[in-house]
């Protein structure tokens, strides 16, 4: 064991004989890698939108009329109160179903409470843009809802999901899961005592909950609100094919659209979109951060003792136990269900009598064998795992270098986040400038989706990372330090194994995030790198529905594998962390 | 062995405004001493010991370990803590829990690298210091399954494993519940002696410090104000804040008659009339002078018994509170002053009775008030 830490390189680190640099050798290198990873793509988005730019690719002259563009044309400011409107609706959706349901698994005994995390860990593994389309199938004009409204009104009842209220509804239910999760670790982390005070005082139970509980809530739900809104505002999945086919434009699709959409790329006005995209993004989430840090104020997380106040609802339990079971058929099992159906069916025509007579495994078949569906599971698998070996021990080390506050790390913290404010949809724009330009062959390699994604979910890790190393007391790090011990030698024999169970959950979650993503290959992958979720997207353009649905079935399976084992770490860690 | 001087670390709170720290210390420890530093929370004191461990960098201030520098303001000479031969024991223990018991305590001879242990000299040394604070046993357990007397115990052999010049300890006992905290405490001092380890001990507990130390440092906003073996620190207090600090006492303040040598005894017309105090420094006339007199050292006697004249004041029992070995009077000295007084309970006063109280001139402390 000696000699192997002996020859092992010293990750340096070695504090100065002489009073130290403001930076040590590590922080310049990681935040060397950083820049490099992060600058080129923002300076050329920035530089393309101010610039024309010449057939060849270069840039000509200084010019505002990308802008100038877009702010006297009416289209800009219609797209931007479609984005608003259907953000607002879909946040207030997500978080009244989110809420209701924590509320109800979190604080009432409730028979079966427990097994809505089933559902929410199954839905973490169903892709954003599979879910879509499982709702388009429900909602549609062939689909099982129109076709019950067919036989009792009549044609001129039918409901059109291509639709502001369609994109609404299903991003809103789409965010359900996140927000049971957010708010259930709310609800969990408020100190039972507050409750027992005003109890004490006198109230009830219900009254308690609302003028202690709720109210003490209020500033995590109002940033929750926000959170969810900011999430919306940059989504790409739902209004591409629900929002496109019912000509709603929001600021992500007119991205999209000047970027592919017609022919010859519109390199200008792409890039001046994604600038004042980029611009509002940053502006909520500053409004996030000093929303957020305000609730932080009221959230009082304490370890020891702890125990919710559980409601007993009585016999009104056997309703919310109903309601629950609404919401998960609403939320996760509904969606399923049609998809499993389409897959089994040889072609689509909705759901009739006859479709029942015509099940086939032929899709799966089909799947199954070689071709470019297996290639693209190959591919996006390869992605995933790819994205999070490099995030995740990189993101370890900076947040480690960042909480311990050693010389200039703080550098380090500030640039891994960054990439948050860049929407994916932007990001895709950016590094496609970039892998364009540049001199070697990058564009279309599944490396430069691989490149685009770290930097995509570098800030995920690094909060993975950073509350980690926050819940490793600092004295077991001295005591390693004046056992003789250098920091390299530190960081590796005492932090990295005290990490690994939060290594392992981050590590899952940006592997689920990464093979979901849509918007950020979308405008990266050629021939031969397919991704499963851009796969699943022309599938549904090109109109191969019974495909798409049998390879979306087939990939959430093993999705829900990775996500089981994402909640059962993360379930031990926290176990383990109290 | 250990010599600190003017050790200054200042820490600025988020607007500039200083927070605490240390502000100017210095003190020598002897090989083979006991060596405690004592005060309240925020005096310091923890400061100190990690400035000496070299997990902080003091701003100004000498460091030197047997007469090698470890830290030299002046010159910007650091010596990084991993190459400090020191031995540490944290509060909180930090014992590693993705180890072993033993992996635990081998950890600071498997980095070491000065010397190359072998496997069989990192056995028979583990074993060893496992077998001294009676964790053989458990050598091949997970740390997680030590209780807390245990992790103490195992905290102590790996920092003392690699035979450091200097054992550290942070408020090694304050974790632990009051039964096991006073065994840990003789063990401590056994382990201590046998092994002749020079020790720097942090506490705040003034009782844990008179007992386990051979001397003791007081201190008191980033400096300290007194060194001596505990006997010195507990009779002859050099400053308020010492007396009231360390143990229970009563205070009286006045004017001094005439110049006292130090060592010397000299009359102090007080508050409470003129009392015989011993000066442990030199005093001159008319100065501004305070004393103490620690509440077991006042005797009580009835009001009709002979003892009159110097040092004896009248007074009324307002409260007794039984404590077994003694009790404890509460005696009013007509409406201004109380004094509190401990004495065998058997002694035939009670609550209301009107009493004399006598303060020994030898126990009668004065300091500069």
């Amino acid at each position: 064991m000696s000699q192997i830490a002996s020859s092992s390189p010293d990750i340096a680190l070695a504090p100065p004989r002489r009073r130290g640099p403001r930076f040590s050798l590590p922080v310049i290198i990681l935040s060397a890698i950083l820049l490099v990873l992060i600058l080129p793509p923002t300076i050329f988005l920035v530089k393309v939108s101010f610039y024309t730019t010449k057939p060849d690719g270069s840039f000509g002259d200084l010019t505002l009329k990308y802008y100038q563009q877009l702010f006297t044309g009416r289209f800009f400011f219609s797209s931007l109160i479609n984005t608003t409107i259907y953000a607002i609706g879909s946040a207030f959706i997500a978080i009244l179903l989110g809420t209701l349901q924590a509320i109800i698994v979190e604080r009432t005994n409730t028979p079966g409470r427990k097994w809505v995390f089933l559902g929410a860990v199954i839905s973490l593994g169903i892709p954003h843009v599979l879910y879509t389309v499982a709702w388009l199938l429900i909602l549609g004009r062939s689909g099982p809802i129109n076709s019950v409204i067919d036989h009792t009104f009549g044609h001129q009842a039918a409901i059109n999901v291509y639709s502001m209220w369609g994109m609404t509804l299903i991003e809103g239910v789409g965010f359900v899961p996140l927000t049971f999760l957010l708010m259930s670790s709310v609800l969990r982390s408020t100190d039972a005592s507050f409750e027992e005070a005003s109890m004490m005082s006198g109230a009830k139970p219900t009254r308690t909950f609302w003028s202690i509980t709720l109210r003490m809530g209020l500033p995590g739900v109002m940033a929750l609100l926000l959170l969810v809104f900011i999430r919306a505002f940059e989504s790409f999945e739902v209004p591409a094919l629900v929002g496109l086919a019912g000509n709603i434009n929001v600021l992500t699709t007119n991205i999209y659209q000047s970027s592919k959409g017609t022919g010859a790329m519109d390199y200008g006005q792409s890039g001046a979109y994604s600038v004042c995209l980029l611009l509002i993004v940053v502006g909520l989430l500053y409004w996030y951060n000093r929303l957020s840090r305000h609730a932080h104020q009221y959230q009082t997380i304490t370890g020891k003792g702890y125990r919710p106040r559980v409601i007993n609802l009585g016999k009104m339990r056997y309703f919310t136990a109903a309601a629950l079971i609404l919401m998960f058929m609403l939320v996760t099992g509904l969606p399923l269900v049609m998809l499993v159906f389409t897959s089994l069916q040889p072609f689509y025509e909705g759901v009739t009598p006859e479709s029942f007579s015509r099940f086939t495994l032929e899709n799966y078949r089909v799947l199954m064998g070689p071709g470019s569906f297996r290639d693209s599971i190959w591919n996006t698998l390869i992605l995933g795992a790819s994205t999070s070996t490099f995030v995740v021990p990189f993101t370890a080390l900076c947040a480690w270098l960042a909480v311990r506050r050693k010389p200039g790390a703080w550098v380090l913290d500030q640039i891994a986040t960054a990439p948050l404010v860049m929407p994916a949809i932007v990001m895709s724009v950016a590094f496609l400038y970039v892998f364009v330009n540049l001199p070697i062959p990058l564009y279309g390699t599944l490396l430069s989706v691989i490149l685009a994604s770290s930097v995509r979910f570098m800030p995920y890790g690094m909060r993975y990372a950073y509350a980690g190393v926050l819940q490793i007391h600092r004295e077991l790090e001295d005591a390693s330090s004046t056992s003789g011990a250098r920091q390299g030698n530190t960081f590796l024999r005492i932090v990295l194994p005290l990490l690994a169970a939060a290594m392992i959950s981050s590590w899952l979650f940006i592997f689920l995030l990464a093979v979901q993503a849509v918007s950020l290959p979308l405008l990266l992958v050629g021939p031969g790198t397919e991704i499963v979720a851009v796969t699943l997207f022309d599938l549904w353009q090109n109109g191969q529905v019974t495909e798409l649905a049998s390879m979306g079935i087939t990939w959430v399976s093993l999705m829900i594998v990775v996500s089981a084992c994402f909640h059962f770490v993360t379930r031990r860690y926290q176990v383990m962390a109290s | 062995m250990l010599r600190v001087q003017n050790l200054v670390k200042r820490y600025q709170a988020q607007a500039g405004e200083p927070a605490g720290g240390v502000f100017g210390v210095s003190f020598e420890v002897k090989k083979g001493e006991m060596f405690t530093l004592l005060g309240p929370s925020g005096c310091g004191k923890t400061t100190t010991l990690r400035c000496v461990a070299g997990l902080e960098t003091p701003d100004t201030g000498v460091i030197a370990l047997d007469s090698a520098p470890m830290f030299d303001g002046d010159t910007d000479l650091i010596v990084p803590m991993y190459d400090r031969d020191i031995g540490m024991v944290f509060q909180s223990y930090a014992i590693w829990p993705h180890m072993s018991v033993f992996e635990n305590a081998a950890y600071p001879l498997r980095v070491s690298r000065k010397i190359k242990y072998s496997r069989a000299d990192i056995d028979k040394k583990v074993d060893r210091v496992l077998e001294m604070v009676g964790l053989l046993k458990f050598k091949n357990r997970s740390a997680t399954q030590l209780s807390g007397g245990q992790q103490q115990r195992l905290a102590l052999a790996r920092a003392l494993v690699r035979e450091p010049k200097l054992l550290l300890l942070d408020e090694p006992l304050s974790n632990l519940d009051a039964q096991l905290r006073e065994q840990m405490r003789a063990e401590l001092k056994r382990i201590q002696l046998e092994w002749g380890v020079t020790t720097i001990y942090v506490t705040h507990d003034q009782a844990e410090a008179m007992a386990i130390s051979d001397r003791v440092a007081v201190l008191d906003h980033g400096l300290i104000v007194q060194i001596g073996t505990p006997d010195e620190i507990y009779e002859l207090p050099r400053s308020e804040f010492v007396a009231n600090f360390i143990g229970r006492t009563n205070m009286f303040r006045g004017k001094l008659d005439t110049a006292a040598e130090a060592g010397g005894m000299g009359v102090v017309q007080s508050e409470i009339g003129p009392m015989r105090c011993k000066f442990p420094a030199s005093s001159t006339a008319g100065q501004d002078i305070a004393f103490v007199v620690r509440p077991e050292n006042i005797e009580l006697h009835p009001l009709a018994s002979a003892h009159a004249g110097q040092n004896v004041v009248e007074g009324k029992v307002t409260n007794r509170v039984y404590l077994g070995e003694v009790a404890e009077y509460s005696i009013d000295l007509d409406g201004k002053f109380q004094l509190l007084v401990r004495a065998p309970p058997a002694n035939g006063v009670s609550a209301g009775d009107r009493v004399k109280a006598y303060l020994p001139p030898e126990k009668t402390i004065a300091i500069f008030s």
